[in-house]
């Protein structure tokens, strides 16, 4: 992976991990896209195969609408391994302060808590969280655990 | 994010039913289509119409499924962290006796390996 890269990532990371939900906003882009392309494919590719009665073109079509039904997976899988790896780094960091261990200050205070009707209401968190200092505090937060 | 919120949970689940119920009514079907009659040609659009449906709601089900899961377990985490900012002052790192129940409550397992606070 280029170098340039991680630095985006890990603060797409942060941002995650700030956020209400596991995924941020932009995360729903390729989800939507890639179904929305299986959906097309399979219509598509039951219009061509009704449309010829000659058997090499129908698997022509039936190959086609596998591999757009195989984009739409691949475009679930990345959602759900977004969503994955975000619970993964949020529960590490919900055990380390449990466990007591040097948590950044930016990360363990969440943003206040949000109007759910299924929700208990709790109070506001004494130090309300800023977001600016949540990717600095991250890439910190990293940067010492690669360093270990 | 209502956005997000409001694909978490119940409906969430409840589309995914849905979806389930699709993807084998369309697998049924499909069978149905194909078993009657004798000639591929008319076999496969079958094929596509009922099996490769089928696996496509099936595993956009599984997606939506999940996805209310872990947005579940993305609140729960919310929740212990606020309690631990309540009893610990959030910022400091240090164990109190609250913190300790609420390890002890949320973790079980990790009381017994917890050594450093």
């Amino acid at each position: 992976m280029p170098e340039p890269s991680r630095p985006v990532r890990r603060d797409r990371d942060a941002r995650r991990l700030a956020s209400e939900a596991p995924w941020l906003r932009d995360d729903i882009g390729p989800l939507v896209a890639s179904t929305a392309l299986g959906v097309v494919g399979l219509v598509a590719g039951y219009l061509g195969a009704s449309s010829t009665v000659d058997p090499s073109r129908q698997f022509a079509w039936m190959t086609a609408t596998v591999v757009m039904t195989m984009i739409a997976a691949l475009g679930n899988a990345l959602w759900l391994g977004l969503g994955r790896r975000s619970v993964r780094a949020r529960r590490d960091l919900v055990i380390a302060r449990l466990r007591g261990d040097a948590v950044p200050v930016a990360l363990a205070a969440r943003p206040a808590p949000v109007e759910r009707a299924s929700r208990v209401e709790l109070p506001s968190p004494a130090t309300p969280r800023t977001d600016a200092l949540v990717p600095e505090a991250f890439l910190s937060y990293l940067a010492a655990e690669e360093s270990e | 994010m209502d956005w997000m919120r409001s694909l978490s949970t119940g409906w969430a689940r409840f589309v995914a039913a849905l979806l389930v119920a699709g993807g084998l009514l369309a697998l049924v079907l499909g069978f149905v289509g194909a078993s009657g009659t004798a000639y591929v040609a008319e076999q496969i659009p079958y094929v596509i119409s009922g099996a490769i449906t089928a696996l496509f709601l099936l595993g956009v089900a599984a997606t939506l499924y999940l996805s209310a899961d872990m947005q579940e377990e993305w609140w729960k985490l919310d929740d212990i962290e606020r309690r631990l900012e309540e009893s610990s002052g959030a910022t400091d790192g240090t164990s109190s006796d609250d913190t300790a129940e609420i390890r002890r409550d949320t973790f079980p397992s990790l009381e017994s390996a917890t050594v450093d606070a």
